[in-house]
């Protein structure tokens, strides 16, 4: 697809006397107007604000039909059902008032959301944090009163409030059941139970899967980027000796990009940072796509019954991470203009993005996890043992499953030394009479 | 290889022509038990697997510019792959690059 060339730098946002963000108040999930944007090299993108929870009350909707403030979302039914009425309310696509996909070459400048300047009412949802992991979990103390942590399974206690999130622009609801998620748990597990710990194995119960909303940013960039570096064209290989040789061509190359991306998400949990020496959060990645574009606007009651993660990471501040997530999709656009220099391959040494308009919208996104905490696990870079939390995820929409499945190191290593010995002698015993020797000591 | 060390009986052997294939029998039973257990472990905690946003994101792209410069030729090199290459792992990022200037 091809795009509309920029000939003049995109406009730059004269300074206003009032900046509109000073005009809301100081709340989790809105730039200031201290916080810069700086997505862009010819200086500061003009800011706007978009609105995409028009007539949203965040925890005090009630039902169109009887009024009444009760609902919960019923996965089968793939919608809200009023605790009065049984009325159902499927919700409204948050996508159409987003119109990213027809907007996206028009995106110019920084667009957030000031629906995030509101919190998500304390009168339905609790946050709380949490004694074992410090996680920071939305709870629905209406449904019940005590409840555990969906990362560590460590018991929450009601005393550790802190101020709710930041209401998200939109949200996904689930459509897989509880009982689909456990049945995508036990096929991942299938072949992969009999190297697990035995203490995970002791204690599985798959029953403790939570649904949770995990917060994230997604993305719309119109941007450049520009690549530099080394590449290699093989043009021919020969034996000498024993050894092949090769002869190549070295080049030094350059591409510069225009690219519309659309529907990056980025993590906006700043506990959900991946660091797979330390972690498994790659796991919660691993389980992407999913269809924001069907994402609902969001309703509090949406989270009754339901886990979720506290957004602590607003627009401006995750901007690096948006950076690099818009450096790894340019470079995988480097990589489609390679050709022939794929054989050998391309060293890049300098890359670039910059930034013309970029949209953001906040939204949470559904996952079944089962949570194991693997105490005094080895971790790499590390010298002291320490505490290591396994999960295991499933896609809310697609079913798709990933999971980290603690390891009985003495087990597999036995097992494989084993192995190692019923191929190793064998072998040993014919290399041993290629040689010319009789292994009579073997029998 | 001109030497083959066989780590079931610690036995150094020199290598004549076909010292390859022998050599291969000798290390059969390390290498299968040292796959065995990489390939089991990485089944296991998936820590490699992550979310391939560079190809499952929605993106169009046009190439503005495009340059290829021949610097020089290499011959006799005994590596068949560029050492450093990148080009296969988006995720690593490169130095050298002007970042983005927080300006107002």
């Amino acid at each position: 697809m091809s795009i509309p060339l920029q000939e003049e730098p995109p406009p730059q946002g004269k300074p206003s006397p009032r900046n509109p963000f000073d005009q809301l108040p100081t709340l989790p999930g809105r730039p200031t107007s201290e916080e810069k944007v700086p997505f862009s090299k010819k200086g500061a993108l003009p800011k706007k604000l978009v609105n995409h929870q028009r007539d949203a009350v965040a925890g005090l909707d009630k039902c169109p039909r009887c009024g009444s403030s009760e609902a919960e979302y019923v996965i089968e039914k793939r919608a809200l059902v009023c605790g009065s009425c049984r009325h159902e309310n499927h919700g409204k696509s948050v996508g159409e008032r987003f119109g990213r996909r027809e907007k996206l070459r028009e995106l110019e400048g920084y667009t957030a959301s000031v629906s995030s300047a509101a919190k998500i009412s304390s009168d339905v949802i609790v946050t709380v944090k949490c004694d074992g992991c410090g996680a920071e979990v939305a709870v629905n103390t209406a449904v019940k009163l005590s409840e555990k942590c969906h990362w560590c399974r460590q018991t929450l206690s009601l005393n550790n409030r802190v101020p709710n999130g930041a209401v998200p622009d939109g949200i996904l609801p689930f459509t897989i059941t509880k009982a689909e998620a456990m049945s995508h748990i036990r096929g991942f597990l299938s072949g992969r139970w009999f190297f697990a710990l035995t203490r995970f194995k002791r204690e599985f119960q798959v029953e403790n899967v939570y649904p949770i909303y995990l917060p994230y940013t997604v993305v719309d960039a119109r941007f450049e980027g520009e690549l530099w570096g080394s590449a290699e064209l093989h043009k021919r290989s020969y034996k000498q000796g024993k050894s092949t040789r090769y002869d190549y061509d070295v080049f030094s190359i350059y591409r510069h990009f225009s690219a519309l991306a659309n529907d990056v998400p980025v993590e906006a949990s700043s506990a959900r940072q991946v660091d797979i020496h330390q972690n498994t959060n790659n796991v919660l990645q691993a389980v992407q796509p999913f269809p924001v574009e069907h994402a609902l606007d969001f309703r509090a009651h949406y989270l009754n019954g339901f886990h979720s993660e506290r957004r602590d990471l607003n627009p401006a501040t995750i901007h690096m991470q948006i950076h690099n997530q818009l450096l790894t999709i340019l470079r995988g656009q480097g990589a489609l203009t390679i050709g022939d220099y794929e054989k050998r391959g391309v060293r890049w040494n300098t890359e670039l993005v910059d930034v013309e308009g970029i949209h953001m919208a906040s939204i949470y996104l559904p996952i079944w996890l089962y949570s194991f905490v693997e105490t005094n696990a080895k971790v790499k870079g590390r010298t002291r043992r320490q505490d290591l939390i396994h999960y295991i995820a499933v896609n809310g929409i697609t079913g798709k499953t990933m999971g980290s499945i603690p390891v009985n190191r003495p087990k597999l290593l036995l097992f494989s030394v084993i192995i190692g010995i019923v191929v190793g002698v064998p072998a040993s015993f014919i290399a041993l009479i290629l040689l010319g020797v009789y292994p009579w000591w073997l029998l | 290889m001109s030497f083959i060390l066989v780590l079931d009986g610690f036995v150094l052997i020199p290598a004549d022509d076909g010292g390859d294939i022998i050599g291969l029998l000798f290390a059969l039973g390390p290498l299968v038990a040292f796959l065995f257990y990489g390939a089991t472990y990485r089944n296991y905690r998936n820590h490699d697997k992550r979310f391939k946003l560079e190809e499952s994101t929605e993106v169009s792209s046009k190439v503005l510019q495009a340059s290829d410069i021949f610097m020089n030729t290499v011959t006799g090199a005994s590596h068949g792959t560029m050492r450093g290459a990148n080009h296969e792992d988006p995720t690593t990022r490169v130095g050298g690059a002007e970042r983005p200037r927080p300006t107002e």
